[in-house]
């Protein structure tokens, strides 16, 4: 198609000698890229419209002329060793951006008096036609791309600067409630031991008015020693700080031990906690500790909502690897627009049931964040009028 | 000519090899010790060299901490370091030692520059 | 693994290091801070067993940079680190601190040219042995589990894998990752007749 390299350059010239010269070197005016060609003398014998527009340098100003003529900054640089490896040893490079950084002397044509630098990658390549050797150089600007990766990195910034700041405030706020709920308890020890000396009869008898105020002291001293408690462990459990000491659990021994417990609880409601099944020799995965806090959680929890003279009813299920316990009281049920929110810290039905039934309000929420780190789970069903059942499943690990 | 001896440092024996031939081409008379590391050429304390061919990137010790104990042990002794990697750091340090200095690939002219130091 | 003798294995290691030696150089002037390149290991491998290396590091993602190869041997040669290496490698030579979780457009860019610049110094490296000549083609950036990576290559039985370990050495770190290129059993015996000749010729 092409018998000679000048053709292709007058192709580029309006009057051409044929008309596929005519229509490659249109094609080549035309490329968005800067596309030169440069002889094994090193000489430019291709340049394109794109190349005179960026550089202001003329077609006739560069065909023939040394590369290092032309560019005379680049002299010893390292497009020079490239250009040079791809014509010695058909070597093809590629010259990015952000290490070498503005290659060419190549600047948008702008009106105004600032010129603008053309950011450029440069691809360097080897080509051979008619048995002669040739470099291809194409430049293509990157300015956009710059840019882009400009916002980019101020955005990235700024995300890294409000993640910090996030976790600042995190810490700032577990440090805080640790801090604040210890300063609290000092005190209320202090009211507590102070308060149990004197309803103890040591410090002198009291008359029965007196006594009924200084127990109803005591046992709000004791609640708020309660609610600090739970704050101190929600914030635990929050901040991954609690810890869990993950192992085989005999299950039937922690639970008894739980029952035993809450034994003066139930008398104190009048209710009856029954073993109704259980599954025996079971081995589960949990935290011995929290798993009793769990279901201490629940037993008094059914006792408090339990009419007197009720049943509280426990029974252990098993459904292939995962163990469930459930404790069901009789109860007047969870209401329907609070069954959503029970697991939520502070929540009790009423406000009028907390001065009733006592407790925090954060016993469920423990109960759950608990459940959850040990890989288990916790749930309800609820009837209202009839009762609930509250349920906690566990792992399995063996069954002898 | 008289006699010297030369101590070739090299981990790779290709390398000592090639850097042995050429100077035996030229000073058949010569005397050449190698070794393999830093720790093997420092063995060698014993004897007189007037020579010490280095090369700077070696497993354990490198060349030029090996090239600097050579030069408190041999004061008159002309060292000598290879590389193939050219670091200005490198240089300047070698140049502050009053060490020579030459880039591998290793060439007959090279060697020859660094024995015309003794000659 | 192919057997191949302590000489030969001396000689292959002693030119690949000088001309990563060079390449070294290169990119340490580019960046003007200190850089360092060896080959710590070379095996040559049957191409299963090289795919069986790579399942080693399996689950790790790795990314890097390939370039085709033609002429005295053809098929894909690999530069790779496991993917927060090529982010540290990156980000250390162009001095950035941006706590991008993956390599930005210009940072592949900037990863392709120093993997063109090494792996044109190890393939030229094996042309010089070979005495002919091997093109490669520009470089491209990839990314993936070492197996991804590596069955870029053409399902080629009679395949070869030069499998060399590679030490790149920044200021304050140095960071192993691989190289690889593709043979074919009579480019390796040419390989292995040039360099036994040109040991002999000491």
């Amino acid at each position: 198609m092409l018998s000679d390299i000048s053709d292709i350059n007058s192709g580029m010239a309006e009057s051409a000698a044929s008309t596929s010269d005519h229509l490659l070197g249109q094609v080549l005016d035309q490329s968005e890229n800067g596309l030169f060609l440069v002889d094994t003398h090193r000489r430019i014998v291709l340049w394109n419209e794109w190349m005179v527009q960026a550089s202001s340098i003329s077609r006739d100003g560069a065909i023939g002329h040394p590369f290092t003529e032309i560019f005379p900054s680049l002299r010893g640089k390292r497009i020079e060793s490239v250009i040079n490896a791809a014509l010695d040893t058909r070597t093809a490079s590629l010259l990015s951006r952000s290490l070498n950084k503005a290659i060419f002397p190549l600047y948008f044509s702008e009106t105004g008096d600032e010129k603008q630098r053309i950011e450029q990658s440069v691809i360097v390549k080897p080509i051979q036609s008619d048995g002669h050797d040739y470099c291809l150089i194409q430049i293509t600007d990157v300015t956009p791309m710059v840019q882009r990766e400009g916002v980019l990195r101020v955005l990235a910034k700024e995300a890294e600067e409000a993640q910090k700041a996030a976790e600042d405030v995190s810490r700032f706020k577990s440090e805080f409630t640790s801090t604040v709920s210890h300063e609290l308890r000092t005190p209320l020890t202090s009211i507590r031991g102070s308060l149990g000396l004197i309803s103890s009869g040591v410090m002198g008898k009291l008359k029965p008015e007196v006594a009924k105020l200084v127990d109803i002291a005591c046992n709000n001293t004791e609640r708020l020693l309660f609610l600090i408690n739970d704050i101190l462990d929600i914030d635990k459990i929050e901040s991954g700080k609690m810890d869990f000491v993950m192992g085989p659990v005999d299950l039937m021994v922690v639970l008894r031990q739980s029952l035993e417990a809450n034994q003066p609880y139930g008398e104190q409601y009048q209710i009856q906690y029954v073993l109704k099944k259980i599954i025996g020799d079971l081995k589960v995965y949990a935290d011995t500790g929290r798993l009793m806090q769990v279901l201490n959680n629940l037993l008094s929890n059914a006792a408090k909502f339990s009419p007197e003279g009720a049943e509280v009813e426990i029974c252990v299920l098993q459904n292939d690897s995962m163990i469930r316990i459930e404790v069901k009281d009789h109860g007047a049920g969870i209401p329907l627009q609070f069954q959503s929110r029970i697991f939520e810290k502070f929540s009790q039905a009423d406000a009028s049931d907390t001065r009733k039934v006592g407790g925090t309000g954060l016993g469920l929420s423990i109960s759950k964040a608990i459940m959850e780190k040990m890989g288990g789970a916790i749930g309800f069903n609820t009837v209202e009028g009839k009762g609930t059942t509250f349920y906690i499943d566990i792992c399995v690990i063996d069954q002898v | 000519m008289s006699e010297k001896t030369v101590l070739i440092v090299d981990d790779s024996r290709v390398s000592r090899m090639l850097i042995k031939s050429v100077v035996v081409d030229r000073h058949p008379d010569w005397a050449i010790l190698e070794s393999g590391s830093g720790d093997e050429a420092l063995t060698h304390s014993d004897e007189d060299i007037d020579l010490m061919i280095i090369d700077f990137n070696m497993p354990g010790m490198d060349g030029m901490t090996l090239a600097e104990k050579m030069k408190s042990l041999y004061p008159s002794a002309y060292i000598s370091m290879l590389t193939a990697n050219v670091q200005e750091s490198t240089q300047q340090r070698a140049d502050s030692l009053g060490i020579g200095f030459e880039k591998k690939p290793i060439t007959e002219d090279k060697i020859a520059g660094i024995m015309s130091q003794i000659e | 693994m192919l057997e191949i003798s302590e000489l030969q294995r001396d000689y292959i290691t002693e030119i690949l290091n000088i001309s990563m030696g060079s390449a070294a150089s290169v990119l340490s002037e580019m960046v003007n801070e200190a850089v360092s390149l060896s080959i710590p290991e070379i095996d040559f491998l049957p191409r299963c067993d090289a795919a069986h290396k790579f399942d080693q590091i399996n689950t790790v993602k790795m990314s890097g940079v390939t370039q085709r190869m033609s002429g005295a041997i053809s098929g894909d040669a690999l530069l790779i680190f496991p993917e927060e290496k090529t982010l540290t490698i990156v980000r250390a030579l162009l001095g950035d601190t941006v706590p991008v979780e993956s390599l930005t457009e210009m940072e592949q860019e900037a990863m392709c040219e120093i993997g063109n610049i090494i792996l044109n110094s190890v393939v030229s490296s094996v042309a010089d042995i070979l005495k002919r000549e091997i093109v490669s083609s520009l470089p491209h950036f990839i990314k993936g589990t070492g197996k991804e990576v590596f069955s870029v290559e053409s399902n080629n039985h009679d395949d070869l894998v030069m499998f060399l370990k590679v030490d790149f050495g920044l200021e304050s770190q140095s960071i192993n990752g691989y190289v690889t290129l593709m043979l074919n059993v009579d480019s390796l015996h040419d390989f292995l007749s040039q360099l036994d000749a040109q040991i002999n010729a000491i």
